[in-house]
C-alpha cells in the first residue's frame, strides 16, 4: 500500500528526534527545529504537542526515551519491488557498480518486480535514445558524474552536431534528462559559456586531476537567459485542457478571459525556443501568440510559408 | 470537522492540486460544487505541504491562488509530499516505534512477549492509559507482516514475530535521485530517499529534468494497485468521474499495460472490457477508486491481442466514435520538403514516426504514412511541420480538409490582427 503512515513526514521526522533523543542532545528548542525542518511548516502544532504531553509515548518529560536502538525499519515490500524493477531498467547501469547491483540484485531474488517493461509504454517517446547498453557511453557517464561529485572539470573529446571533432575542459554541473528524448546531456561551463553537451557525442573524457570547478549554481552560468511568451488559448476542441497540461512543467500563470478564452504566459529558458515554437504550432488555430512580437513573427514566418506551399 | 494537517485519502487533495497546477486561473468562488470549507481547508493544507510553490495574484473576480512549478529547475517532485502526509492515531505511531525497537535486534517473540515488553519497558514513565489492547497489537502485526515490515513463523501452536532483514542501499544514491523523479511509481524511491543522511541526499542532487511532467504522480497510488491486478491477472473494477457533467461510473476491467505520455503527462489505463468484449482507453486522471477483484483467466491471449492492435495506435485511441469492435483503420500521409542544410528534418521524421513509415523521396523531400485507429492523433505532431508540408492527405477526406482549414485559420489569426493594428497606426497618424 503506496499511502501509508509508514512512509510519512512525521514517522520520519519523529525517527530523527528519538535520534537526538538517544544521544541526550535533545532539548524543546531542538525538537522544534528537527521538525521545521523535517516536516510540514505547520507540523510543529502537533507533534510536539504530542510528544511533549505524552500523548506519543515515545519521548520522556526530560527528553530522554526508552526506545533503545536508532530507529530503523526495513524496506516494505513495495520498496522491494520497485527496486527490483529498477534492477531490469538499462539505465540503472550509469549510477550503479557492477558490484552495488549484483549485491542488490541478491537481496532482491525473492522478490517480483513491481513492474516490467510490458507494463508501462511511454508511446510518443523519441526513438533515438542515448546508447545505454554502450560500454563506452557508460564510462563517460560515471566519469562525468564522478567530476560532478568531485566538483571537478573534465576533459572531453566531442564530435559536434555536423560532426566535427572537438576537444575542450568543461566544467559539469548537473546532467539534464529529457525523457521524451531519452537522452542526458550535462549543464556546463566551457570557457566561460553555458554550454549543453550530450552525452552521446562525448567519444571519450577524463577527469582532470589539477582543476577544480567553484561551487557553481545554476543562475551562476553564463548565458542562461530566462525569457516568457504570451498566448491565447481558445477553448475549442478541448484545447484549453489540451494546453494547460502540455505545458504544466512551465513556471507559468494562466487568466480566464472570458467563457472560451484563456491567457497564458510562460517562462522559459531562451534555448528552447525553436522547440516551443514547434509545439505551439502542434495546436493550430486554438492557440495564438501574442507576444513577444520576435515570437510571433517565428509563427507567422512559417504560417506564411506553409500558405505559400499550399498554394502551388 | 476540525481542520487537520494530515488526511485520510487524497480524492479531494487531487481535485485541488489539478486545479491549481493545471489551470490556476479560478478564484475561491470560482470552485463550483465545493464548499468554501472545503476549498480553504484543501488550500491550507496544499500551502503547508507545498511551501514555496503555492503563489496568489489578484484578479476582477477576487484573489486567484495557483501552483507555480517549473520542474526543469526543482530536484525533486514537490507533489510527492502529498502521499506523505497520511494521517495516523497515537496508537499507530507508538506501536510502530516500540515494535520495530523490540525487534531490532532479531530476535522472536510472540504477541504476549511484544505485549509485556510495551507495558514493562516502553510505556514505563507514561500513562497506563495507553497499552494497546491485544486485538490492536495482532492487527498493527498483520497489518506490518502485509507490509512486508515483519514476518511470522508458528513454532507448534505459538506464533514467533520478527523483523525482516535490511535492504543495503549503499551506492544506490544517485540511481535513487534519478529514478525516484523518472520511474513509474518514483514516489516509492522518493520515500527511500528520504531514509537517506541529509549530507548525501545533497550531494545526489546532481540531475535536472526536461520535459518533466509531474502532475500524473499524484496518482501513483492508483499505478501501483494497477501494476498488482496484472501482476495477478485480475479484474479491477475503476470508478470514474466524467469531466464534462461530473457523473461518476464504474468499469470492470482486465488491465494490460499503461500508456503515458512524454509530451503532455497525461497518463491512461489501456485494458479489455469482459463485458462488450473490447480494448479501451480509461484516463487516470479522471480515477477516483479502484477495487481489485477475482483472476481472469484470459490474460495472457488478451494481452497478446492488444499486442497486435498496437500496431495501429498512434497516441491512445483504439476506435473510432466509440465503434468498439471495429477494427478497420485508416491511412494518413503526408510529405516535407527540406533544404541541404536541414537534413535534420528527415531524422526529426524517422525519430517520431512512431508506427508509421518514413520514405526518403529524394534529398529534400519525405514522406510519411501510416495506417492508425484515430489519424485525428497524428495532426497536431503533423502541424508541428507546418512551413515544410507540401502534400497531405487521409482516407478520412474531412481529415485533409480539416487540416488545410486549419491553417488558413492559423493564419488569419495572424494576419486580421495586422489589419487591425495598421488601421489603428493610421489613424495616429492622422
Amino acid at each position: 500500500m503506496l499511502f501509508s503512515e509508514i512512509y510519512s513526514a512525521y514517522y520520519n521526522t519523529v525517527a530523527s528526534i528519538i535520534s537526538c533523543s538517544q544521544q541526550g542532545k535533545l532539548d524543546s528548542d531542538l525538537l522544534f527545529k528537527i521538525v521545521k525542518e523535517s516536516a510540514f511548516p505547520e507540523s510543529f502544532m502537533t507533534i510536539g504537542s504530542a510528544l511533549e504531553t505524552g500523548k506519543w509515548p515515545l519521548v520522556k518529560k526530560d527528553y530522554s526515551t526508552n526506545i533503545q536502538n536508532i530507529p530503523t525499519m526495513p524496506l516494505s515490500i513495495l520498496q522491494k519491488r520497485w527496486l527490483k524493477a529498477l534492477c531490469n531498467d538499462k539505465r540503472i547501469r550509469l549510477f550503479v557498480s557492477d558490484e552495488v547491483l549484483e549485491r542488490l540484485k541478491n537481496q532482491l531474488q525473492d522478490v517480483e518486480a513491481l513492474f516490467n517493461e510490458n507494463d508501462y509504454y511511454l508511446y510518443d517517446k523519441y526513438s533515438d535514445g542515448d546508447p545505454y547498453d554502450d560500454f563506452e557511453y557508460i564510462k563517460n557517464f560515471r566519469t562525468v558524474l564522478e567530476a560532478i561529485h568531485q566538483k571537478k572539470t573534465i576533459c572531453v573529446e566531442y564530435t559536434g552536431r555536423f560532426g566535427q571533432q572537438k576537444r575542450f575542459t568543461c566544467a559539469p554541473y548537473k546532467i539534464e534528462y529529457s525523457e521524451k528524448d531519452d537522452k542526458f546531456r550535462i549543464i556546463s561551463k566551457v570557457k566561460n559559456r553555458h554550454s549543453i553537451l550530450n552525452v552521446a557525442r562525448i567519444d571519450s573524457c577524463e577527469l582532470t586531476e589539477t582543476s577544480k570547478t567553484d561551487d557553481l549554481s545554476e543562475e551562476d552560468l553564463p548565458n542562461n537567459r530566462r525569457t516568457s511568451v504570451t498566448l491565447e488559448i481558445y477553448n475549442e476542441r478541448k484545447a484549453m485542457e489540451r494546453v494547460m497540461l502540455a505545458f504544466a512543467h512551465f513556471e507559468k500563470s494562466a487568466v480566464q478571459i472570458s467563457d472560451d478564452v484563456y491567457q497564458l504566459t510562460l517562462n522559459y529558458d531562451s534555448f528552447d525556443e525553436t522547440e516551443l515554437v514547434v509545439r505551439v504550432l502542434s495546436f493550430g488555430p486554438m492557440v495564438k501568440v501574442l507576444e513577444p512580437p520576435s515570437f510571433r513573427n517565428l509563427i507567422q514566418e512559417r504560417i506564411s510559408k506553409q500558405i505559400e506551399l499550399m498554394k502551388n | 470537522m476540525a481542520y487537520s494537517e494530515l488526511i485520510k485519502n487524497l480524492d479531494t487533495l487531487r481535485t485541488y492540486i489539478r486545479s491549481f497546477y493545471i489551470y490556476g486561473f479560478k478564484t475561491r468562488d470560482q470552485f463550483f460544487g465545493k464548499s468554501p470549507r472545503t476549498y480553504d481547508d484543501e488550500k491550507r493544507r496544499l500551502e503547508n505541504y507545498l511551501d514555496g510553490y503555492m503563489t496568489f495574484r489578484p484578479d476582477e473576480n477576487g484573489k486567484v491562488t495557483f501552483l507555480s512549478i517549473d520542474s526543469r529547475h526543482t530536484t525533486h517532485n514537490p507533489l510527492y509530499k502529498i502521499f506523505k502526509a497520511k494521517s495516523f492515531t497515537a496508537m499507530d505511531i507508538s506501536l510502530h516505534f516500540m515494535l520495530m525497537d523490540i525487534l531490532a535486534d532479531g530476535s522472536k517473540k510472540t504477541l504476549n512477549q511484544l505485549l509485556d515488553e510495551i507495558n514493562d519497558t516502553y510505556l514505563n514513565d507514561f500513562s497506563s492509559e495507553i497499552l494497546p489492547e491485544e486485538s490492536s497489537l495482532r492487527k498493527k502485526l498483520k497489518e506490518y507482516e502485509e507490509l512486508g515490515l515483519i514476518s511470522s513463523e508458528k513454532d507448534g501452536k505459538t506464533m514467533f514475530y520478527f523483523r525482516n532483514p535490511m535492504t543495503d542501499l549503499d551506492g544506490l544514491e544517485d540511481a535513487l535521485s534519478f529514478f525516484s523523479e523518472i520511474a513509474p511509481c518514483g514516489v516509492t524511491g522518493s520515500f527511500l530517499y528520504d531514509k537517506l543522511p541529509g549530507d548525501i541526499q545533497k550531494n545526489s542532487e546532481v540531475f535536472q529534468f526536461k520535459h518533466h511532467y509531474i502532475t500524473s504522480s499524484i496518482e501513483s497510488d492508483f499505478v501501483e494497485q494497477f501494476f498488482e491486478a496484472i501482476r495477478e491477472h485480475r479484474y479491477l473494477t475503476i470508478e470514474q468521474r466524467r469531466a464534462e457533467d461530473d457523473r461518476t461510473f464504474p468499469n470492470e476491467v482486465i488491465p494490460l499495460m499503461i500508456y503515458q505520455s512524454t509530451q503532455g503527462g497525461r497518463m491512461y489505463l489501456m485494458a479489455y472490457r469482459p463485458r462488450g468484449k473490447y480494448f479501451l482507453a480509461l484516463r487516470f486522471d479522471y480515477i477516483i477508486g479502484m477495487t481489485t477483484g477475482g483472476e481472469y483467466a484470459g490474460f495472457e491471449q488478451k494481452r497478446a491481442e492488444f499486442e497486435e492492435l498496437r500496431r495501429h495506435i498512434w497516441g491512445v485511441a483504439l476506435k473510432q466514435n466509440k465503434k468498439h469492435n471495429d477494427t478497420t483503420t485508416v491511412h494518413v500521409t503526408f510529405r516535407v520538403h527540406f533544404e541541404e542544410e536541414e537534413k535534420f528534418i528527415y531524422q526529426r521524421l524517422l525519430r517520431e514516426k512512431r508506427c508509421g513509415t518514413v520514405t526518403l523521396l529524394d534529398d529534400n523531400n519525405a514522406q510519411f504514412d501510416a495506417e492508425v485507429f484515430d489519424p485525428q492523433e497524428i495532426i497536431p505532431w503533423a502541424r508541428s511541420f507546418i512551413c515544410r508540408i507540401t502534400y497531405f492527405d487521409c482516407s478520412e477526406k474531412y481529415i485533409a480538409r480539416r487540416f488545410y482549414g486549419d491553417i488558413r485559420k492559423m493564419n488569419r489569426l495572424y494576419s486580421e490582427e495586422d489589419v487591425e493594428f495598421t488601421e489603428e497606426a493610421d489613424d495616429a497618424v492622422q
